[in-house]
């Protein structure tokens, strides 16, 4: 499992806890929601905000949306320094999950505070997305696969056919190293790579 | 509903015909470039990869605007008619909601496949020419006398029986990068299973928004049916990891241990949650045993493998990234290793990376890979947005973004690597920052997809 499937996975967990956590609750809140908050750095509401809004939405039971937006949205900001990190990092090979995952982590707030008012059956589907700084124009399928097709030049070894093949020679002497695993010059009986580093 | 009312339908129904029609063009013209791409390409896979990864950005696009291609349809809908019956409308809604649902398992089905298509027609031509480099002679780099390999797919210290020198050999590149993507040989089976899961749970989802429609509460889903999606994603799972360890090694113990992690992440942390779940498997309700973001990572995961921590692994990947492959291998002895422990150790590493939730281990890598190569302090916040922007244009592309790299700002990857990672432990603390960032590195991504 790449950084990708593993960040999309803890997301699923956390959601799927908050959102469990928030319809299990009593309308407005319980203790046990108050400690999930507490899990994650959240302050409670005030209770006569909090009543304020159940009367409000007409909740009968369930912890306030507004206040599973708060839970969401540190998880959203956590889970965006993890994106960017992995991007940094480059995306794995065969990658099908990048962009998915960026989608769903820009508007994971929004949407899936959406999903809870749903899951509470409450009527309205609003998924209000934030303004975004400006994108560029998609470049067209034939610019972006003539750029590709050139990168295949820039492979050192495309045109490559064999394995790579390195033996030691002791920086010291000049002597092969002659037993796998063994980085003693069998002749001088110095380090073979000049140095020997521990390894931890 | 009435004629206002209708009329703001069909138009939402048009447009989510002309989004799927949008999609199906781009996919078509997709295969057509991915079709000349193996043909002019038959040894090398990274051309295809960096052209699918930039299409799917646009296939991304493309599904957000067929999944809402008409903005605040309640509202509409509700404005239409102020007061008109409201179940009219939530019947309405309920439509929408189906028929978006099945927009966009449809444009996932559709992109995976070509994907997976296409994927599994390069390593078709690739095959031959794998074969051909996997049987190669290799000889004694110090005398010329042929060497004999026992496994061409991975590195190896082999003897010269000719004059006893140790050579270290490692599996050509192309042979790397094929056996890496094997998994797609078996995807389209696992695809099938993925999509037969979703479809179960969104007809779930499509009954309670009826169900709402009709004037009831949503109702929760039964256990019996909860046992059936458990079911379907165990099976899912299953397959998954099934193909992955047919096509990359390991034993059936790492798929069952595999797809019980998995299990454990996705269908029963959803659960722990569900309170009739967990009222017929005796698991006290509301408990969700998930970790925090921040949490603890288990001791046990930074325990050194082989005697390398994982600190040290940072410092020889980043040496790897710099070093030709000879210096590499003299850097590695300085370690008391060879190439093949190496790979050991670090696909270890990567598997403990991939299985801890709390960073940690990635934490530890880093430090060691921070500790080489360029310096963040050398590169300011400004000019590393600008970076980020140009780095994300190359992959929208569809170009090399590490030869780019080198091209316009004299760094590889793994110095781009040190230095986002500097920024972004400054910017956690400074959580503004994120925002001048967005910005900045938006504006950049502009002007370098301008650049030819």
């Amino acid at each position: 499992m790449g950084p990708i499937e593993s960040l999309d996975a803890i997301v699923t967990r956390h959601v799927s806890a908050i959102h469990g956590a928030a319809c299990s609750a009593a309308a407005g809140g319980d203790a046990t929601w108050d400690g999930l908050l507490r899990h994650y750095g959240v302050t409670p509401f005030d209770p006569r905000e909090r009543a304020l809004i159940v009367r409000g939405m007409r909740l009968s039971r369930g912890a306030t949306p507004a206040e599973v937006r708060v839970v969401l949205l540190e998880v959203q900001r956590w889970a965006e320094r993890e994106l960017v990190r992995i991007r940094s990092d480059g995306a794995p090979l065969g990658s099908s999950a990048l962009g998915l995952l960026s989608d769903r982590i820009a508007f994971l707030a929004d949407r899936e505070t959406s999903t809870y008012e749903q899951m509470l059956g409450l009527p309205r589907l609003r998924v209000s997305e934030p303004a975004t700084p400006p994108v560029a124009a998609a470049p067209s399928l034939a610019s972006i696969f003539a750029n590709a097709d050139q990168t295949s030049k820039q492979a050192g070894w495309a045109t490559s056919k064999h394995a790579h093949v390195n033996s030691l020679t002791c920086v010291h002497c000049g002597g092969p190293q002659e037993r796998p695993m063994d980085f003693m010059c069998r002749y001088c009986r110095r380090p073979i790579a000049g140095t020997l580093e521990p390894t931890q | 509903m009435n004629v206002a009312q209708q009329q703001i339908m069909a138009e939402w129904n048009q447009a989510l015909q002309h989004a799927g029609a949008k999609l199906q063009g781009l996919l078509a013209q997709t295969a057509e470039g991915c079709r000349v791409l193996v043909g002019r390409h038959p040894m090398d896979l990274e051309p295809l990869v960096r052209a699918l990864r930039a299409v799917e950005v646009q296939v991304s696009a493309l599904k957000r605007e067929g999944a809402d291609p008409v903005p605040d349809i309640y509202d509409r809908l509700c404005s239409a008619d102020p007061n008109g019956p409201r179940g009219e409308v939530e019947h309405a809604l309920a439509q929408i909601r189906h028929a978006r649902r099945e927009f966009e398992r449809w444009a996932d089905e559709q992109w995976l496949r070509l994907e997976s298509t296409w994927m599994v027609e390069q390593l078709h031509a690739m095959w031959p020419h794998v074969q051909a480099a996997i049987t190669s002679p290799v000889t004694c780099q110090r005398c010329g006398a042929p060497l004999s390999r026992q496994n061409p797919r991975q590195s190896e210290s082999i003897t010269c029986h000719a004059c006893g020198a140790v050579n270290q050999v490692t599996a050509h590149e192309m042979v790397e990068s094929y056996f890496q993507a094997t998994y797609f040989l078996d995807e389209a089976g696992v695809i099938d299973k993925l999509m037969a899961l979703r479809k179960f749970k969104d007809d779930w989802e499509d009954m309670r928004d009826a169900e709402f429609a009709a004037g009831r509460n949503r109702p929760d889903e039964p256990l019996e049916r909860l046992e059936q999606r458990e079911q379907l994603e165990r099976d899912y799972w299953s397959a998954h990891f099934r193909a992955r360890v047919r096509n990359q090694g390991g034993s059936a113990e790492d798929v069952t241990k595999f797809t019980d992690e998995r299990m454990q992440r996705e269908f029963y942390g959803e659960m722990n949650g569900n309170a009739l779940w967990c009222a017929a498997h005796g698991v006290p309700p509301g408990d969700a045993g998930v970790e925090a973001p921040r949490g603890n990572a288990d001791p046990g995961l930074l325990e050194p493998i082989e005697g390398v921590s994982a600190e040290l692994y940072g410092k020889l990947e980043a040496k790897r990234s710099s070093a030709n492959p000879a210096e590499f291998v003299q850097h590695l002895a300085q370690h008391q290793m060879d190439h093949a422990k190496f790979d050991r150790i670090a696909k270890a590493w990567c598997d403990r990376m991939a299985h801890d939730p709390s960073n940690a281990v990635y934490a530890e890598y880093a430090k060691g890979l921070l500790s080489q190569g360029a310096s963040a302090d050398s590169v300011s916040f400004e000019k590393f947005c600008e970076i980020q922007g140009a780095w994300n244009a190359w992959g929208k592309q569809g170009k090399d973004a590490g030869a780019n790299l080198q091209q316009h700002f004299a760094l590889t990857p793994t110095d781009f690597s040190n230095i986002a990672m500097t920024w972004m432990q400054k910017m956690s603390a400074t959580p503004t920052m994120f925002e001048e960032f967005a910005r900045l590195s938006a504006e950049a991504e502009q002007k370098y997809m301008a650049m030819p």
